[in-house]
């Protein structure tokens, strides 16, 4: 076999440019042995010391008082960064296909994605063209985290993001009118605009003639409006689809949280046993886990599994500091590298890096 | 000015203080409405047709974009995440920005008894009111769906949901459209004893319709003008506290956000100086060429330009500073996420719109004014007046998607490219404006009379002509 | 009525002026004689006129005040009414009772001086008698200059002092030009 440089470039279309994590603590990772020394080495984790110490709080929030309150974990020691999450929570949520271009250009619509970051002892700075030096690769995966505060919210013009009593960070489709400042100030930017009508018109390369080929999406008004009957058929019935304008993103599934609540006031009738059973059902990220690397349930509930995984040692939150109060936390990954291997020193360094010059 | 003989020295003394008329060459009160209504009622002169067509040839080419953006969606434009706002907010925030000398003119400079105001507030105003109309398309279709932004009305929809009154995007709607209507109201309101000299002046008999409906009965009788002076005074002083929070309430949309280099308090007064400054700056753009080509030299003097040149220089200074102030800030806050946000804004992606936007137009250029041949000097000021517009732009670029394209997760990192969607919008608006200041040239007193004949000495009540200087009869006509 | 011997009905006497000085002074000399139906007009309104002619403050001021304070009032109401009591949401986790007001604030603020510019413009015209599309003293051809550079003062026939000699003897000592009865039709 042989490999010639042809001269020519050929486009890729990535979801993610940028390969550091910038010493922010975003994954914390640690040796088998720096967790046996220090078992909340998680909570002491470059990024986490910008957190404030606790101030009093001038106002009272509203209560979040349903019976049951929903979360989730993910425990990164177990994430392969497989994507089974991704392509489970696309035909789950009905999430439409944009097309490569539109990927190109930033507008993937995946409600929950899996963060990559090369990770490496030496610091490395991308916008200098360096490259990362025997590099492990760190998997997170990001979808809206619930913020118990959203700053998401407070910044809709009109109301179209609320909470609901039982702590889920709800959309309403009909009532957004797409300014996308909630995109703006979600600090994990896990919120996803139609920037097309994706569900009603045909997107991507179309031919019209020898060389000359368009992009559909630029040119809605003129094609025809409704999707195939093939493509109605494989949306889920129990969501909705959101036309072009629209504001969208993760709602832990909230299409079977409903479900959920409705068959458990079936099965009550008369009785007061109205709480879901206990992690009787799950999102379709988590279902679709193959190392049940996410869990989702009632943490109001000290026995659920999702409660359970937030009481253990490695569970911390992201950009704490922002006191924005995420009802979805993460477990620590810890390696345990061979030392007789040759790259035993380069593994389990995410949380080492240096920060980025100030 | 005395009639006995004074020493040589004291007589000089007397030269130097003097202060410098704002109307020169002695001009009467019947030049002044000679020479400015003289501009709407001859034939536009053929320069006005060439730059009339090109101005609204791009205003079309902008509407046509408008049009094609409503119609097939946001991703016409570049926006993306994490750049979900960029160049239309960006030029939303440009032209408010530039809406402000308008009403600081009328209002802040009327409560502080400037009276070279007079000669610049009118054009200066109708300015603000049409930079406000360009400013308020962008919010208006940069929505995703903008058949549904009466949503932002506070009126409940069909499920009876309110707006969300603790979000700064509805203090801007507010925020705005208070501005604009109070704008036009202070407009009009200056407007009306004008409309009453176009009225009386009218030949035709559909000037005469015109003018007198709009004049509403103007007769300057001081009874009138007893309430009309309480009025605009009034309007002055709700101007004042109004035109510094319009644009405190835009650095809200930021202000109040949790981003790196948006989320910080310095950023209302920051605006307002930056707004005063872009909005001085815009208004020398367009009166130094309407000066020239309509002679009005002896009502806009190098004394008023001297002036403005100087409050560019120090609102520019200001803005310098809030610009040093805000790298303190964020490397005296300690926090990580904010001093990488401003080593970025310096050495990332978008560093060059920071050296020349930010540093050489908006820091640099105005410091030109403190050399006073800088300030006398047209071209000169011209070309500082440039730099400051091109600057607030870039300022504007950079503080909006500077602080969007990397924020907390580098994940979710991106760049911004505009597409040509976004650059005609943008020149499209350039054309609205200039098309509008066009048509207000053409057809409205472009210098406020009655204000500007209040400047002349012989409006005081207690005004002798001294001996030696002829007495200029009123009834003296000056052909233009 | 006042009517003039061709039967037009008399609106007033006045006179021109040739400066605002001149203006000025003839007021002063109008008001000392105790008229009370009369006034002056001028191209731009004159410093220190209004004593002259022995008016006081205007009261436009009061209207404004209230058009404020109404202003005020919508904007607590639309804000709190929705928020506190209509349709109460939790966002972003801030409280929707009284506690959440400086959030509301900026909309206080604007529809304060939105409901006062209003009523300053409003009570304007209101008090000015204005929009109007006639007035008598149109009727004075040279009246048209009032606009201009010409200087007026006419004293209306209503007023009770008023007398045709009289009147006229006093604008042509107080300095006045092209003294003439206005017609009011």
């Amino acid at each position: 076999m042989k490999v010639t440089k042809v001269g020519r470039a050929y486009p890729l279309s990535i979801t993610q440019e940028h390969f550091s994590i910038e010493g922010r603590g975003l994954v914390r990772e640690a040796t088998l042995e720096r967790y046996r020394a220090d078992n909340d080495f998680a909570k002491k984790i470059p990024g986490e010391e910008e957190r404030p110490h606790q101030l009093p709080s001038i106002y009272t929030h509203p209560p979040l008082d349903a019976p049951q309150q929903w979360g989730m974990t993910v425990d990164l020691n177990v994430c392969t960064g497989c994507s089974a999450c991704v392509i489970a929570c696309q035909s789950e949520n009905n999430i439409p296909i944009v097309g490569k271009l539109q990927v190109a250009h930033g507008r993937a619509m995946h409600w929950i994605r899996i963060d990559r970051y090369y990770a490496s002892r030496k610091p490395f700075d991308q916008d200098r063209g360096d490259w990362p030096e025997d590099p492990e690769i760190v998997h997170e995966p990001m979808m809206c985290q619930h913020c118990e505060n959203a700053p998401c919210e407070t910044v809709c013009p009109v109301n179209a993001t609320v909470h609901s009593e039982d702590g889920l960070n709800v959309m309403a489709y009909n009532r957004c009118i797409g300014t996308r400042y909630c995109s703006n100030n979600c600090p994990f930017k896990v919120r996803r605009f139609n920037y097309f009508d994706y569900n009603q018109r045909p997107v991507g390369k179309k031919k019209i003639a020898g060389a000359l080929s368009i992009y559909e999406e630029y040119f809605a008004p003129l094609t025809t409006k409704g999707a195939p009957d093939i493509i109605k058929m494989q949306k889920n019935p129990n969501v909705t689809v959101r036309m072009r304008g629209v504001m969208e993103k993760c709602t832990f599934c909230v299409q079977r949280i409903e479900e959920a609540k409705i068959a458990a006031h079936a099965r009550a009738g008369a009785s007061a046993e109205t709480l879901i059973p206990r992690d009787s059902f799950t999102t379709a990220c988590a279902q679709a886990c193959p190392t049940e690397a996410i869990v989702f349930g009632d943490i109001k509930d000290p026995e659920s599994r999702v409660s359970k995984m937030k009481k253990q040692d490695r569970n911390y939150r992201l950009l704490e500091y922002l006191n924005v109060n995420t009802r979805t936390s993460y477990l620590a990954r810890i390696r345990n590298p061979n030392p007789k291997m040759p790259d035993a020193a380069n593994i389990g360094v995410a949380s080492l890096e240096e920060k980025v010059p100030e | 000015m005395d009639a006995t003989p004074a020493a040589p020295e004291i007589k000089e003394a007397e030269r130097q203080i003097a202060r410098i008329p704002l109307v020169l060459n002695r001009r009467n009160f019947s030049w002044l409405t000679e020479r400015i209504s003289g501009v709407v009622e001859q034939p536009a002169p053929r320069w006005w047709w060439v730059a009339f067509t090109i101005t609204a040839s791009a205003a079309t080419f902008g509407l046509f974009c408008l049009g094609y953006q409503i119609s097939t969606g946001v991703g016409t434009w570049g926006n993306n995440i994490p750049v979900g706002w960029a160049w239309d907010i960006t030029n939303f925030v440009f032209w408010i920005g530039i809406g402000h000398a308008g009403t600081l003119i009328s209002a802040i400079l009327f409560l502080l008894h400037q009276k070279w105001r007079t000669s610049i507030n009118r054009s200066a105003e109708a300015m603000t009111l049409f930079a406000v109309i360009c400013a308020a398309i962008f919010p208006g279709v940069h929505v995703g769906r903008v058949w549904m932004a009466w949503y932002l009305a506070p009126v409940p929809n069909n499920w009876a949901i309110w707006p969300n009154f603790r979000s700064a995007l509805v203090w801007d709607v507010f925020a705005v459209s208070t501005y604009f209507t109070v704008s036009v109201l202070f407009w009009y309101t200056g407007l009306i004893p004008d409309l009453a000299t176009l009225r009386d002046r009218a030949t035709t008999k559909i000037r005469k319709f015109l003018f007198g409906i709009f004049a509403c009965g103007w007769r300057g009788s001081n009874r009138n003008w007893r309430h009309y002076e309480m009025a605009y005074l009034l309007l002055a002083g709700l101007s004042t506290p109004l035109v510094l929070s319009v644009h405190s309430v835009v650095s809200f949309d930021f202000a109040t956000s949790i981003l790196p280099t948006w989320h910080t308090t310095i950023f209302p007064p920051y605006f307002v100086a930056g707004a005063i400054f872009g909005g001085f700056a815009m208004v020398l753009t367009l009166l130094l060429p309407a000066r020239a080509m309509f002679k009005l030299q002896d009502v806009i003097t190098p004394q008023h330009i001297d002036k403005m040149a100087k409050i560019i220089l120090l609102t520019g200074s200001f803005v310098g500073y809030a610009y040093m102030m805000e790298f303190f800030l964020a490397w005296y806050s300690g926090n990580s996420y904010e001093r990488f946000a401003f080593w970025n804004r310096v050495f990332g992606p978008y560093w060059w719109y920071w050296w020349v936007g930010m540093l050489f137009c908006n820091c640099l250029s105005p410091q030109l004014f403190w050399f006073r041949w800088c300030r006398r000097n047209v071209y000169v000021v011209y070309f500082v007046c440039m730099c400051v517009n091109a600057g607030m732009w870039f300022e504007r670029f950079i503080i909006i998607a500077g602080g969007l394209h990397r924020d907390f997760l580098p994940s979710s990192w991106g760049l911004f490219i505009p597409t040509w969607v976004d650059i005609w919008t943008y020149i499209g608006t350039l054309g609205i404006f200039t098309s509008l200041f066009l048509l207000f040239v053409r057809f409205l007193p472009m210098i406020a009379m009655s204000e500007v004949k209040t400047a002349v000495p012989e409006a005081d009540p207690h005004y002798a002509t001294p001996p030696g200087i002829q007495s200029i009869s009123p009834r003296g006509k000056e052909r233009i | 009525m006042m009517r003039t011997p061709a039967g037009h009905k008399v609106y007033a006497m006045a006179a021109e002026y040739p400066s605002a000085a001149a203006l000025y002074e003839a007021a002063k000399h109008v008001r000392d004689a105790g008229f009370r139906r009369w006034d002056v007009y001028s191209p731009f309104p004159i410093h220190g006129m209004d004593e002259a002619m022995g008016l006081g403050k205007s009261w436009l001021s009061g209207w404004v005040l209230f058009g404020g304070v109404s202003g005020l009032l919508t904007a607590a109401l639309v804000e709190f009414g929705p928020s506190w009591f209509l349709y109460r949401l939790n966002v972003h986790g801030k409280p929707w009772n009284f506690w959440t007001v400086p959030a509301f604030f900026p909309i206080m603020f604007e529809l304060t001086v939105l409901f006062g510019a209003f009523a300053s413009f409003f009570a304007m015209l209101g008090m000015n008698g204005l929009p109007r599309w006639y007035h008598p003293m149109f009727n004075w051809e040279r009246f048209s200059r009032v606009t201009n550079d010409g200087f007026f003062l006419a004293i209306e026939a209503r007023d009770p002092r008023f007398t045709e000699s009289g009147v006229r003897e006093l604008l042509e000592k107080s300095g006045g030009q092209h003294i003439t009865i206005v017609h009011e039709d």
